[in-house]
């Protein structure tokens, strides 16, 4: 393998395992823990797929009845841009953190 | 901030899914793999005309988008090596305009240089294509598009009675982590359309 493709993996392996030993003797925080809150966000990238979804399925409905109501031409592809993902980024993060709260 | 709620298994699976999707479309050849899939069979034979199916547009200032443009020159090389007698060119106005400018600038007689104006999207370009080119006799065409543009490209032209010919731009596909992902959206949206155009009884 080339030393190339293991750089980054690499980069983001050393911070985690900083971020834990910080966390850990630094902030007090419990590593039994980790585990939970990995999971955590495995579950807000699922939220994240979930809105990224019903955005795009919205925004077809939303193409289709424009051109069907304008006879006017519009692309589905202004749906293929990137900001989309990283606005139901945003969504699913708001809400995750709406729903961690209901304890509070 | 309390825990909260339990993580929902669902949410879990669907990020599962995903991140491991984000791993193996960054850290893997799968996107070359499928860009090469999707890119078919190379058939650089002699054909009536060399169709270059729009991607992308131009920007404002009338510069090509590095899909069009890598596509366009392709296409201008295999005519410079008398593949075909005509080049025809399809997308938006400006698009075609800009290909047109290239194509001459390049040497290509405006004779020998077809805009197929008035297409929106792939199955429009194909039917004006048919219109444009079977007056001409035109039948056997080599068709140069990306590679995972191909499959949906060559079966609508394919459809309406021409013999295509493929000659996708480079198929290896990027090497680095972003650019493979950035394909694996491409190919995630073509496979959208090719679904969509498959439901609606165009392919």
């Amino acid at each position: 393998m080339d030393i190339e493709h293991i750089v980054l993996p690499a980069l983001v392996l050393m911070t985690s395992l900083g971020a834990v030993v910080l966390g850990t003797w630094r902030l007090g925080l419990a590593p039994r823990r980790l585990g939970g809150a990995a999971l955590r966000a495995v579950e807000t990238i699922g939220l994240l797929v979930a809105f990224g979804v019903a955005n795009v399925a919205l925004g077809i409905a939303g193409v289709l009845a424009y051109r069907g109501l304008t006879g006017e031409f519009m692309s589905f592809y202004v749906l293929n841009d990137a900001i989309l993902g990283l606005l139901s980024l945003l969504q699913a993060l708001v809400f995750q953190w709406w729903r961690a709260g209901r304890r509070d | 901030m309390q825990p909260g709620a339990r993580p929902a298994r669902l949410f879990v699976w669907i990020g599962a899914a995903a991140l491991l999707l984000l791993a193996a479309g960054s850290f893997t050849p799968l996107p070359n793999a499928l860009n090469r899939l999707m890119a078919g069979r190379t058939e650089l034979s002699p054909a009536e005309a060399i169709v270059v199916p729009g991607r992308g547009g131009a920007d404002a200032d009338e510069i090509l988008t590095n899909r069009s443009l890598r596509r366009t020159l392709r296409a201008i090389a295999l005519y410079q090596r008398n593949l075909a007698p005509i080049l025809v060119f399809s997308g938006d106005s400006g698009e075609i305009d800009a290909r047109v400018r290239l194509a001459r600038g390049l040497g290509v007689p405006v004779e020998h240089i077809v805009a197929a104006y008035g297409a929106h999207t792939t199955r429009e370009e194909s039917a004006v294509l048919e219109r444009l080119l079977r007056p001409r006799g035109v039948r056997r065409v080599l068709l140069v598009a990306d590679p995972i543009d191909m499959p949906r490209t060559r079966a609508l032209l394919e459809g309406r009675g021409f013999v295509v010919l493929g000659a996708p731009t480079a198929s290896s596909g990027p090497g680095d982590p972003e650019s493979r992902l950035h394909l694996l959206r491409e190919i995630a949206s073509e496979l959208a359309a090719w679904g969509y155009y498959r439901l609606r009884g165009w392919l």
